[in-house]
């Protein structure tokens, strides 16, 4: 047994921790408050090289470990909710198809831009009738010589107003249910492809999310990744690194609940005696790092494993779903010591509250995550 | 990182289950029964050495890690709390203060022997008045030239009945609060000790805990714990970090019980037509038990790893016990619930996990105090 990080790790973890104190926290309420993209920040953390991360070195990567990249979330989460999600997006979901089935024109076109941040890549999977059911889905890409033509609306598509590539999931067989699900590659700029309106939201209000509309939207044969009927599949080749992502995140966002809230009690005085003073307070703050603690170690494991090449999906559930209930207890009982200036619009903590309700979805609900775990457990 | 045990670690794990589960587990409703551990069960524990398994080989020990003193802690509450409690006594806050500050000539007469089952140890803080508070204790020591006069009265001391000497929490200063406690090693023969009733409990119902008094007991002044008077309180503190850390893994080997059974009895149990494990009510309720085990385990391993490596464990012992034992709560309670009427029979072994659950709200301090602990920590970074 070893618990350490490695001096590597330590030593991104500290890099990512630095940018995020300085660049990062300063200006976070005002992103969220103004509900734009921080653009500039996000070109910034690619030119610090954190979209690499992931990725070998011959496409302008770092050839770093999901545990990095976990670090690299978790710090970031803990300064901006909207940004780390993006980034996690850009580095994983929105990349990895094209890294792993893409041509190798596609990836001189489109993944060493992405990861030098001067291009956006996203995923786009969710439609109205069809979220934890991905199976639903009724968009469909149908065969015509050379090409794919793709029809449907997609939903949720994070960054859908500002992304230049997206990996779209698309039904080549109707009837298939889940099996009958491919992705595809779809640029920006092919007719036929159109942005909605972005939808208003609670949290991670500075990350644009939206509609995708595909009318015989033609893309090349190419731009289908793997063969056909291996989009589920392919899929869930990377849901477990989504799930220790979202973990990740969670982690990030739950030391930032528990870091004000320390802070806070300490300062507060109430009855003639800082709050921290008052078991009511001081074992909240004891059950929060309690909690923190645990998903931290149930998040960096389930990402080692994955580097020692034993991925193991029943953990990163675990983690997924352990991580993102704390972090949402967190807030809640961060915003409960605040009282009144919790729910004020110029402390962090009502942002916390308001963010962390994003980890619940993403990666899987926790009400679809039980079941995950219940299957790998042989139920 | 390795979160991986090693081959070792594996191979003990597998050499307690089968331990525990060839030579206790038959004897259980019998202990459960006779509210004892027989003394030839504690016997057999020394034969294998585990007695001895954090103490060096200078003493008889095994030189074994923090790691594998959790992994034998967890593996023994996986088969039943009372004899992990007691074995835990012998391991731990029964031999410590003598291998730590015991002299040459003590830790041959009680030390060496308790390693090999000849002789046997407890600890006694708790008084009637004085439990969390332990400040408040009334016990006194008073020196008289080359001895000290003990008196005062202790209770739920583990194993009294059956130990033949007792690591004793007194008062030298009975106007000084915590700090006027010392640590004194006090044979059972010496006149004045009296081992007072049984008492009866629902929990660990085979630990025997039991009353002790102290009148007029005489003892060498070379018996205190630490050379000079004054110190038991850090002598105190320097053991508390590991008595919460091994208690959890006493938890998780409950918690780790109680999921695998329930586990089990949904595969079998019929309802409606189906095996109960088919409805999703009972499979989400073994997958929470799931997470919430992982997460412990992690949390005490790697406070267990924490203490070997020489690193500060003040928050992760606390931690990891608080964490533990609310989960363990909830996953004996969900057993109860999945085994419906079953889980209250005594042919079930999860009513007896829904009792001995409850010691871990208990031992190694209340989860209020832990709570206090941690608070203190957290304001500390």
């Amino acid at each position: 047994m070893d618990f350490r990080f490695t001096e590597e790790q330590g030593l991104l973890r500290s890099g990512v921790a630095d940018f995020v104190d300085r660049e990062v926290v300063p200006p976070a309420a005002q992103i969220d408050e103004e509900g734009r993209f921080p653009v500039e920040l996000f070109k910034k953390a690619g030119g610090l090289g954190y979209f690499g991360i992931r990725y070998p070195e011959e496409y302008g990567g770092s050839g770093g470990d999901n545990v990095m990249f976990a670090l690299m979330c978790e710090e970031l989460a803990r300064g901006s909710m909207s940004l780390a999600a993006a980034v996690a997006m850009q580095c994983l979901m929105g990349t990895n198809f094209i890294y792993r089935f893409g041509t190798e024109e596609q990836k001189q076109r489109l993944l060493v831009p992405a990861i030098r941040g001067e291009k956006m890549g996203v995923i786009a999977m969710t439609e109205s009738d069809a979220g934890s059911d991905l199976g639903a889905i009724k968009t469909t890409a149908v065969r015509d010589g050379d090409s794919y033509i793709l029809n449907g609306r997609k939903m949720w598509v994070t960054s859908a107003a500002l992304a230049d590539f997206f990996t779209v999931a698309a039904k080549t067989d109707l009837e298939a249910g889940f099996r009958g699900i491919d992705m595809f590659l779809v640029e920006r700029e092919r007719p036929g492809l159109s942005v909605g309106k972005d939808i208003a939201k609670m949290g991670v209000r500075a990350l644009g999310t939206g509609e995708l509309i595909l009318e015989d939207c033609r893309i090349p044969s190419e731009n289908l990744f793997g063969q056909e009927a291996t989009g589920f599949r392919n899929l869930q080749g990377i849901l477990g690194e989504i799930r220790v992502m979202m973990g990740s995140l969670s982690l990030g966002l739950g030391r930032a609940a528990l870091g004000a809230a320390v802070k806070y009690a300490q300062e507060r005085i109430q009855f003639e005696r800082p709050i921290a003073k008052f078991q009511a307070i001081s074992h909240k703050l004891a059950d929060m790092a309690t909690e923190l603690e645990a998903a931290r170690l149930l998040v960096y494991r389930a990402a080692w494993l994955i580097d020692q090449g034993t991925p193991d999906m029943k953990l990163a559930s675990m983690a997924k779903l352990f991580a993102s209930e704390m972090a949402n207890r967190l807030a809640d009982n961060s915003s409960r010591i605040f009282a009144s200036y919790g729910f004020a619009m110029e402390y962090d903590v009502q942002r916390y509250f308001r963010d962390a309700r994003f980890l619940l979805l993403g990666g899987g609900t926790s009400e679809i995550l039980r079941g995950i775990i219940a299957y790998h457990m042989g139920l | 990182m390795d979160f991986n045990f090693t081959p070792e670690q594996e191979l003990f794990r597998q050499t307690v289950r089968e331990f525990a589960d060839r030579y206790i587990r038959p004897r259980i409703k019998e202990m459960e029964e006779g509210q004892d551990v027989p003394q030839d069960i504690m016997q057999q524990i020394a034969e294998q050495g585990f007695y001895g398994l954090r103490y060096p080989e200078e003493w008889g020990g095994q030189a074994g890690d923090n790691v594998m003193f959790a992994i034998f802690a967890e593996e023994m509450a996986r088969c039943t709390m009372s004899v992990a409690a007691r074995a835990m006594m012998q391991c731990l806050m029964g031999t410590d203060f003598i291998h730590k500050y015991g002299t040459e000539e003590q830790k041959r007469e009680f030390l060496i022997p308790a390693l090999k089952g000849e002789k046997y140890g407890t600890m006694c803080m708790t008084e009637p008045a004085g439990g969390t508070d332990l400040g408040a204790m009334q016990t006194v020591a008073m020196r008289d030239g080359d001895e000290y006069v003990i008196n005062g009265q202790k209770t739920w001391i583990t194993g009294a009945h059956a130990v033949d000497f007792f690591t004793v929490a007194a008062k030298t200063d009975p106007e000084a609060g915590f700090r006027g406690i010392d640590i004194f090693l006090v044979e059972k023969d010496r006149p004045g000790v009296e081992v007072g009733k049984k008492i009866d409990k629902s929990i660990a119902r085979a630990s025997g805990c039991y009353d002790l008094f102290f009148a007029d007991v005489r003892i060498p002044a070379d018996h205190l714990f630490g050379g000079e008077e004054g110190k038991g309180f850090y002598l105190l503190r320097s053991i508390l970090n590991d008595i919460r850390v091994h208690t959890a893994a006493l938890g998780l080997g409950i918690a780790q019980a109680a999921y695998e059974e329930s586990l089990e009895y949904t595969k079998q149990r019929i309802a409606f037509g189906r095996p109960i494990i088919k409805y999703q009510a009972m499979r989400h309720k073994l997958a929470k038990m799931l997470v919430e085990i992982e997460a412990a385990r992690l949390m005490i391993y790697y406070a267990a790893w924490r203490m070997d490596q020489g690193l500060s464990v003040n928050i992760e012992a606390a931690t990891c016990k608080y964490f533990i034992t609310e989960a363990v709560l909830r996953i004996v309670d969900d057993a109860t619930r999945i085994f419906g009427a079953y889980g209250a029979s005594t042919d079930m072994n999860v009513e007896r996990y829904f009792r001995d659950a409850r010691w871990l709200l208990y031992g190694a301090g209340t989860q209020t105090i832990i709570l206090d602990i941690i608070a203190a920590e957290i304001e500390k970074q």
